[in-house]
């Protein structure tokens, strides 16, 4: 029978693809590229999937196997920020879908379902498959019906999978992306820590913290400007009680990926350096010591370190108005003993008035803030408010009121045994609420100046106060969320542009 | 409004059961209620023929639509499954037919259907049909296949090929003809060398 | 039909619009639906009024372009398609209407009906055959096939609409367009607007959208990725859509291409059109 045309193509190509015969000496050199070489599958397994920020554990097995893959699409409303609700779509039950974790050569048979529930249409694409659209025209499904579909793990790496049915940049922002790691035949080296963190953007129809629930933005989306950058799906999704955490000498992984829809991360730690990196998401390190690493949009990246010095690590994008005002900023936690030897901190503070002759100057040794632990309360709530009362301090507060609390004389009053903060709790609210300007007394001294209205929330205010009424040597007591809620709503009524003027 | 709601009601009530808008006489309607030969749609075939679609019963029927006028897509796509076709097992071709809709009735008359089969040299296990518009967007439902008429005259569609076991029902689809018929033609041959004890499936479904 | 007269009153007041009288003024109600014997089929929704407008003749500009690879980016807009008058319901047909329809074509019943032609999910939510249990009666009836809508139209006399007379009434892309750029408002939200928006000649015709997907008669005319075509509803389809800013298109399109003539999903239901006698 005379081959096809196709048949001799494939033929001609499979020529050129196998390796030089040994006994072959026309002296054609190995080609650079050859096909992979798919090892046999043997046995089956179902794949465990772990939500953020978790990863599953190494693969210890040695043969390529079939993986049982279960993805559900849901459409529902979640909390983005504070206050702040979206109609998310998900992978599983929230943004990002959770981390998936094969090995190289594994046949991955991808049981893909949509939720009846659903307003359209969903579908897949791995950006580990080869294949027509890394699967997404085999998965496009309608609601209330299942495809299942398969794929090959080739290719060992660090992939994103993302929904991509039209229009693409929607099913993205609104949160159908997460991670799917192939490990290489020989596994990856060991570490201490791993954790995965997935930044993505929102567009909506309001400002930055607006409440309420918000909707998609087009025309924000065509300009490429978003109200929110975030890691792992909702603001503040690693901060608090939800960062990252590690212990000194221990050595971590970041699995990072970035779905934009349109941004390039600039990766950091503030304080950390990346010791090894494999750049986007390849299975090579190939580069080290390395401060800021870009994660493509659509791409991934791997960063290794050793967790040296205790204390508070952020997490940002280093494009800093996103860090600071659009929520790409996240915390790790390392615990363990100090390491003076590395980061002997803070050593020395004294009044500096160049050009002027001062009766006496008077060197004071400060304490480093991150020592001073917040007073212990009974339960873990309210420890929870203080911590984060504490936070807010170091961010915001300790800029003019100082670390230690003490102000700086005639220009900012103090809080540390503040009989004008401690006097009044109510109006220490309405304070942080409003702000506030002119003359006021503060332990005897005189003070004229503005308290600029801040943006801070509910529980920003209620645990800063808290925080503060119970250190710097004051003894007070804590003030309760609903209070501030409350008397927010009370002042929402008057004139709220205006500074207060107290007395 | 009433008068025009009460005559509906008298032509639904004296047209008989079930009325699907389109359709005649019904012919014994199959018993499995997956099969495609429910359908109660009249077709003719190149050879001036009326029939309905479950006359293609007892065979495995392997589907495509085709409009004769294209000008490269759908030959190379009969052609393929020709040729595929060949290198199916002895056993399996015994079993199987090839069906082909035309998507175009207005220009695919009975004779151009005709012609169609003299220059592609389609032997009798192929059978050409032509059919209402309505009945070829309904065929088209059931099967998923997706088509439309383009303003200068062609047709833009998919190229799915639909494998119908000897019931009538839908038991695998591919979504061009290259490798198809390899494919349907290893389950058809899997699924009738296996023995009564064994049975196995195509697709999930019990061969017939 | 009292309910239903309401409701679209209701829809166009919010809307703003003069108030719109049905010709008929119905002296009997489907109060509520229970289960109702063979014999109450002539009695079922006698008094039920199906309101139509008249949908005048009018352009559609085709979503894609014709090539089936537009990635070439050269491709010129498609060119706009003249839609002939027709008649098309008013609102989308109601649970109350297509009671009465299987009432009176059994074969059409839930437990009737053929898998091909309607997939499990047929009617989920009515309590049996013939009682729509707590479902309002007078909203969209959903989890119905297209096997099922075409028939209960022809049982009318009538039709599903085509893909263009549907987009001509009711894709406004124009208005879309202009509500997109707005980043403020929530109308720059695809979402309010994929379902259907009446047209800017039909703005004061009564015709109602109400929150739900519709068949159309040529659903599967998009030569659509998931059934083996060129993929271009995916990623590529900027260069093969005529308007890439109109998601309210996207997802429109996007979900008829996802479906099977036997689907019988939670928010896909359907209206009728009648042709104009010239």
């Amino acid at each position: 029978m005379r081959p096809s045309l196709v048949q001799s193509l494939l033929l001609l190509g499979a020529a050129f693809a196998l390796p030089a015969n040994a006994a072959d000496d026309s002296g054609s050199p190995t080609p650079a590229y050859l096909p992979h070489a798919l090892p046999s599958i043997e046995g089956e397994e179902v794949a465990v999937l772990t939500a953020a920020p978790n990863v599953p554990p190494p693969i210890t097995r040695r043969h390529a196997t079939k993986v049982r893959l279960d993805v559900e699409v849901r459409e529902h409303t979640k909390t983005l920020a504070e206050g702040v609700n979206y109609t998310y779509w998900t992978f599983g039950d929230d943004a990002p879908g959770g981390f998936i974790r094969v090995r190289e050569g594994d046949l991955v048979e991808t049981h893909f379902s949509n939720h009846p529930d659903n307003s359209v249409a969903h579908n897949i694409d791995f950006h580990s498959a080869t294949g027509p659209g890394g699967g997404g025209e085999a998965s496009f499904v309608a609601p209330g019906h299942t495809v299942t579909f398969a794929w090959r793990a080739t290719t060992p790496g660090l992939y994103l999978y993302h929904c991509v049915a039209a229009p693409a940049g929607l099913h993205l922002t609104n949160g159908m992306y997460g991670l799917i790691l192939v490990e290489p035949k020989e596994g990856m080296t060991k570490v201490d820590k791993e954790y995965f963190i997935i930044q993505g953007e929102f567009y909506t129809d309001a400002p930055f913290g607006t409440r309420g629930n918000r909707k998609f933005s087009l025309d924000k989306a065509l300009k490429e400007q978003p109200d929110y950058v975030v890691f792992n799906g909702h603001v503040g999704a690693l901060m608090g009680d939800k960062a990252l955490r590690a212990k000194a000498g221990e050595s971590v992984r970041f699995y990072l990926g970035n779905a934009g829809p349109s941004l390039l991360s600039s990766f950091h730690i503030v304080g950390e350096i990346f010791d090894s990196v494999y750049g986007e998401g390849g299975t090579d390190v190939n580069q080290r010591n390395v401060q800021t690493t870009v994660v493509p949009v659509g791409g991934s990246a791997i960063v290794e370190f050793v967790a040296e010095v205790p204390g508070r690590y952020e997490l940002v994008d280093h494009s800093m108005f996103r860090a600071f005002n659009k929520g790409a900023m996240g915390a790790l936690e390392i615990e363990g003993a100090a390491r003076s030897d590395i980061f002997p901190g803070k050593l020395v503070e004294r009044p500096y008035n160049p050009g002027t002759k001062l009766r006496r100057q008077v060197a004071v040794a400060i304490p480093a803030v991150n020592a001073s632990k917040p007073a212990a309360s009974s339960d873990p709530a309210s420890q929870a408010l203080l911590e984060h009362g504490r936070e807010v301090y170091n961010n915001v507060c300790a800029a003019c009121h100082q670390p230690n609390g003490q102000g700086l004389p005639g220009v900012f009053p103090p809080l540390a045994q503040s009989d004008f903060l401690m006097a009044d709790p109510q109006r220490a609210v309405r304070v942080l609420l409003q702000g506030l300007s002119g003359p006021i007394t503060v332990n005897g001294k005189q003070f004229q100046g503005v308290m600029p209205k801040l943006p801070l929330t509910d529980r920003d205010i209620a645990g800063v106060l808290s925080y503060v009424r119970s250190n710097f040597g004051n003894r007070g007591s804590a003030i309760k969320l609903a209070d501030v809620s409350r008397t927010r709503t009370a002042l929402e009524g008057k004139k709220s542009d205006q500074l207060a003027t107290e007395n | 409004m009433k008068l025009r709601s009460m005559l509906a009601l008298l032509s639904v009530l004296t047209a008989g059961v079930p009325n699907l808008g389109t359709g005649g006489e019904p012919a014994t309607p199959p018993v499995n209620e997956r099969s495609v030969y429910q359908l109660q749609s009249r077709w003719t075939t190149d050879g001036g023929r009326r029939i309905q679609l479950a006359e293609l019963a007892g065979h495995h029927q392997i589907v495509a639509f085709i409009f004769t006028s294209c000008a490269a897509a759908c030959p190379l796509l009969v052609k393929s499954l020709q040729v595929q076709s060949r290198g199916m097992p002895a056993r399996a071709q015994q079993r199987t037919r090839f069906l082909l809709v035309s998507m175009d009735p207005q220009r695919d008359t009975v004779p151009a259907l005709r012609r169609y089969r003299q220059e592609l040299a389609l032997d009798q296990q192929w059978t050409l049909l032509r059919g209402a518009d309505d009945d070829v967007r309904e065929l088209a439902a059931v099967l998923g296949f997706n088509y439309e008429r383009t303003p200068d005259g062609q047709f833009a569609h998919s190229n799915q090929v639909t494998l119908l076991d000897p019931d009538g029902e839908i038991v695998l689809q591919h979504p061009t003809a290259d490798g198809a018929v390899s494919i349907m033609g290893a389950a058809i041959e899997a699924c009738d060398s296996a023995t009564d004890a064994t049975r196995p499936s195509i697709a999930g479904k019990k061969c017939s | 039909m009292q309910i239903r007269w309401l409701a679209v009153q209701l829809a166009l007041w919010c809307a703003g619009l003069p108030q719109v009288v049905p010709a008929a003024t119905p002296t009997t109600l489907l109060t509520q639906a229970t289960v109702l014997g063979a014999t109450d089929c002539a009695a079922v929704g006698s008094a039920l009024t199906t309101k139509t407008v008249l949908v005048p003749a009018g352009k559609y500009r085709p979503f894609f372009k014709n090539s089936l690879d537009g990635n070439d980016g050269k491709q010129a807009l498609a060119p706009q398609i003249e839609v002939p008058a027709f008649r098309l319901d008013a609102a989308a047909v109601t649970r109350g209407e297509y009671l009465r329809f299987v009432c009176q074509h059994p074969a059409w019943r839930r437990s009737n009906v053929k898998a091909i032609f309607a997939e499990e999910t047929y009617l989920t939510g009515w309590s049996n055959d013939l009682d729509l249990g707590t479902q309002p009666q007078d909203q969209p009836v959903t989890h119905v096939s297209w096997f099922a809508a075409r028939a209960f139209c022809a049982a009318r006399n009538a039709r599903l609409p085509t893909l263009a007379e549907w987009e001509r009434a009711g894709g406004d892309a124009g208005a879309v367009a202009a509500a997109q750029r707005d980043e403020t408002s929530a109308a720059g939200n695809p979402f309010r607007f994929a379902m259907g928006r009446p047209a800017t000649d039909l703005r004061h015709s009564g015709l109602t959208f109400a929150g739900v997907w519709e068949w159309t008669a040529d659903f599967n005319s998009v030569a659509a990725g998931n059934a083996g075509g060129s993929g271009s509803l995916f990623c590529g389809d900027g260069f093969r859509s005529n308007d890439a800013r109109d998601y309210a298109a996207f997802l429109r399109y996007s979900f008829r291409s996802s479906l099977r003539g036997n689907y019988s999903l939670k928010n896909l239901g359907f209206r009728c059109a009648e042709d104009v006698r010239p």
